[in-house]
């Protein structure tokens, strides 16, 4: 069957197929955008954290006190948190996975053109390890001598060991091995030798957001600074303890008066919060788009539907003439699609013209051919499927009934 | 007659019911899913709190530096200095009255320390902040205007707060710890229902403050100043001292933190008050202040408002893309109404043939347009009602419930003034995708229709 007998039965309806172009041009536009945005906003989203969140506690306080005595104050929370049953290991913390909204700079060498690795940088104990409950892939853990304490502007001599995950490691040391390399945290600043690579796990929402969500290091240390910051406390609990010891950490954490515990949560709790924003958001929006199709698909499902009972007379003489069922499914099918296949391609120009002249207006999405491609296949599929019900009505017309 | 019409509107709907079912269900997504986001758009750009609040401005004067950039916009420029701040609210100016606002965090207890102490995010500002906002009290009142200038150790606080602290009983005259200092409850807030946080220029839509602090109090305890800084580019790094610091060195540097709101009884002391910021800053320049060229702002609050909305791209995207979708909706009803007319080639060439007037038909079936457009627009405010509720549900779950659902559901509500456009908005749409299908169907020719009966 050629083309021309298609376009001669549109040139009929005209205006029909006007609308049919223009409706299913601006559903994909409208649909594309929708999946430009969600793609972005979905990327990496709720990867594998590496971590058995629901047993981690974190406890953040802070004193509101002038001049506390921080650092008795830190071993004698260490302790009492250590006491509570079912807390089996704590650490100082200066910031918790899916939290780590510090994100730095690390460097293998100095000088002003060394390349930057983007990395959150954790200070915690040595209990590090078992806090996180993430393995050690090469190298050791670190001594407890080698953890340093002490008030930030004191402080002259920072920690000269570090470790770093493996993500990091295959970053800065790609086919290298890490281990007894040097890592400067801090710009031109003291250096620290590698001693340690452990499995990866979630840092934050920033991380998350460029693609690096495994980028960690973690350096002994616990620093703190009048009326700036105070380390929290990040707790390993025993399985299905976390709940219950919520309240015996928020206790224990008041028994010393003049600060404030802002922050006092499973990790489960952290984790929902970095991915519900853009989970959320993705869900309306694909939401909508299934709307728009469904609507789109009911209307054009109506005009086939309108053509069909319009054309009686005219399936009815093709099949006296000797058309098969399958040729008048066929020509409804391949009609449909003519209208289909010129709607998409002028929506994709107007897709593409509006994410090009308008950047900002794609949202959080940038312009991508791919789910372009995707959405019109679908609309394809979805329009033939409409269609398919009033082309099947339109075969079974009788020839008889309506020459009659 | 109408009557009549009305009765043979319902007539041709029942005659075709899959197709008007399709397009009143168009009309109705399209329309809902435009007015939920419409909706959310009309509420954020009213008054971000009550009616009589149209007449306050916030009053801003360009102190920079001579190098820095040009700033056209209001919404770009920093707040003012402490020291204009107070020169104008000490002056006799021509506004009804103003009052200063910057945020704080305040460590709250009671006095006698028997709860666990509550971080209370706080405003400190001076007495008129009550009487310009018209802030609603449940007990007691806002501070007199001599205890704020002798610095007395007073507050007022929300309900919300005076639930923690006292359970909800009278607190008038209790007191209370804020960090190191003792104050004493002067008033209790009832619900105050704001549509963001203005007053600061955050235009926020959460947690709402706690506690108001009197500013000479405030001065005296040092509270940290967690409010918008901005400073030139050689005073960032005092940074920490502007925030933590003896609170005298933000007072006396150059950097804008302190929001000034004046509240004017007519227009033409809006314009008094601009002569006289004129006047001021000259009266500045003399003593080698404000070293650039005069550019003031005296902009309504709501002016600021719609400014902080249009930086919301997210919520950009979301207009658009209802445009689009009440696009896709139109371009369907039009197409659903040209197949349902079309049906009617028959019944319009005998009923003409027989004598029935074409402006006859068309009035009639625009009755009936009408009708569709009157069901659809019911039928999309119960879908807009619906969206509204599932994205209020979608916000509380993305932001982890951590935010009292008062604050933020009058957002996500309908009014009469919405209810009233979705209506006229779902009739008239209707009518302008009808137009052409029921233009078509009544200039048909009737005869060479009969002919093939």
């Amino acid at each position: 069957m050629g083309i021309r007998p298609l376009l001669l039965s549109l040139k009929q309806n005209k205006f029909i197929a006007l609308m049919v172009i223009l409706q299913i041009a601006l559903t994909l536009a409208a649909v594309s955008h929708s999946a430009f945005s969600t793609s972005a906003l979905l990327k990496d989203w709720n990867v594998a954290s590496g971590l058995d969140e629901q047993n981690l506690i974190v406890s953040r306080a802070q004193f509101f006190v002038d001049n506390p005595d921080r650092e008795s104050a830190i071993v004698q929370d260490l302790e009492n948190l250590s006491r509570l049953p079912g807390v089996e290991y704590v650490t100082t913390a200066n910031q918790i996975p899916f939290a780590a909204n510090s994100v730095s700079n690390v460097y293998r060498e100095t000088g002003d053109d060394a390349q930057r690795y983007l990395a959150s940088v954790f200070e915690l104990n040595d209990a590090a390890l078992d806090v996180l409950g993430v393995e050690l892939v090469a190298g050791r853990n670190f001594y407890p001598n080698e953890v340093i304490r002490g008030e930030l502007s004191a402080t002259t001599e920072y920690p000269s060991v570090v470790m770093i995950s493996e993500a990091l490691s295959e970053e800065m040391f790609p086919g290298e091995n890490a281990l007894g390399k040097t890592l400067w945290p801090v710009k031109d600043n003291q250096p620290a030798e590698i001693i340690g690579i452990y499995t990866n796990y979630m840092t934050g929402e920033i991380l998350n957001g460029v693609g690096k969500s495994y980028n960690s290091a973690i350096r002994p240390m616990a620093l703190w600074s009048a009326n700036r910051f105070d380390p929290g406390y990040l707790m390993r609990v025993e399985p299905g303890a976390a709940e219950r010891l919520l309240e015996d950490a928020r206790t224990a954490i008041y028994r010393l008066p003049g600060r404030y515990l802002y922050n006092n949560e499973v990790l489960t709790r952290t984790k929902k919060r970095i991915y519900d924003g853009r989970g959320s958001q993705s869900m309306l929006m694909l939401g909508i788009s299934a709307v728009l199709i469904l609507i789109t698909a009911f209307g054009i499902a109506g005009l086939a539907s309108f053509l069909v009972s319009q054309r009686q007379k005219q399936i009815g003489i093709r099949r006296a003439l000797g058309a098969t069922k399958k040729d008048i499914l066929r020509y409804f099918l391949a009609e449909n699609s003519l209208l289909t296949v010129v709607g998409l391609l002028l929506g994709a120009a107007v897709t593409i013209g509006i994410a090009v002249k308008y950047p900002a207006l794609t949202g959080d999405g940038a312009l991508r051919y791919d789910l372009i491609l995707a959405v019109g296949l679908f609309l394809w599929l979805v329009n033939i499927i409409a269609v398919y019900l009033p082309a099947k009505r339109a075969s079974n017309v009788e020839p008889a009934a309506v020459i009659g | 007659m109408l009557a009549y019409n009305l009765q043979l509107a319902w007539l041709s709907l029942r005659q075709t019911p899959g197709l008007s079912a399709l397009a009143v269900l168009a009309i109705a997504v399209g329309l809902g899913i435009l007015m939920t986001i419409q909706a959310q758009s009309y509420q954020m750009r009213s008054l971000p709190v009550g009616e009589d609040t149209e007449n306050i401005y916030l009053v801003q004067m360009d102190n920079r530096d001579i190098d820095a950039q040009n700033i056209e916009e209001a919404a770009q420029l920093p707040s003012l200095s402490y020291r204009d701040a107070i020169n104008l609210l000490d002056s006799d100016t021509p506004a009804q009255q103003q009052t200063i606002v910057w945020k704080t965090r305040g460590i709250v207890n009671t006095r006698e320390q028997d709860i666990n102490p509550v971080r209370a995010p706080a405003v400190v500002t001076t007495h008129s902040f009550f009487s310009m906002f018209n802030t609603p009290f449940l007990y007691g009142s806002g501070w007199s205007e001599e205890a704020g200038r002798r610095g007395d150790a007073v507050v007022v606080i929300t309900r919300r707060l005076n639930n923690t602290l006292f359970g909800g009983e009278d607190s008038v005259g209790r007191q209370i710890t804020v960090i190191n200092a003792v104050a004493t409850v002067v008033g209790v807030l009832d619900e105050w229902t704001i549509k963001s946080q203005f007053y600061d220029r955050s235009f926020f839509r959460g947690f709402s403050d706690d506690i108001f602090i009197p500013q000479e109090f405030a001065a005296s305890m040092n509270l940290p100043r967690y409010t918008q800084i901005q400073c030139a580019p050689a005073e960032m790094r005092r940074m920490a001292a502007f925030r933590l610091g003896d609170i005298q060195t933000i007072m006396n540097s150059e950097c804008g933190w302190i929001n000034l709101w004046a509240e004017f009884d007519s227009e033409s002391s809006v314009q008094d008050y601009r002569d006289f910021m004129f006047r001021y800053v000259e009266e500045q320049k003399a003593l080698g202040r404000f070293p650039r060229e005069q550019n003031n702002f005296l902009e309504n609050i709501i002016e600021h408002q719609n400014a902080a909305l249009n930086r919301d791209d997210r919520f950009k995207l979301y207009q658009r893309l209802a445009w689009f979708f009440a696009g896709v909706c139109l371009l369907n009803t039009i197409v659903i109404l040209l197949a349902k007319y079309i049906r009617k080639t028959k019944e319009v060439a005998l009923r003409r043939a027989l004598g029935a007037k074409r402006n006859t038909l068309l009035g009639q079936y625009l009755i009936e347009l009408m009708v569709i457009g009157l069901i659809g627009g019911f039928l999309g405010i119960a879908v807009a009602y619906l969206g509204l509720q599932g994205m209020l549900e979608v916000y509380m779950y993305g932001t982890d419930y951590v935010f009292p659902r008062s604050a933020v559901n009058q957002l996500y509500s309908l009014d009469w003034k919405l209810i009233q456009n979705a209506l006229l908005i779902g009739i008239s749409s209707t009518i302008i995708a009808g137009l052409y299908p029921i233009w078509k169907v009544c200039n048909i020719a009737p005869a060479p229709q009969l002919k093939t009966e």
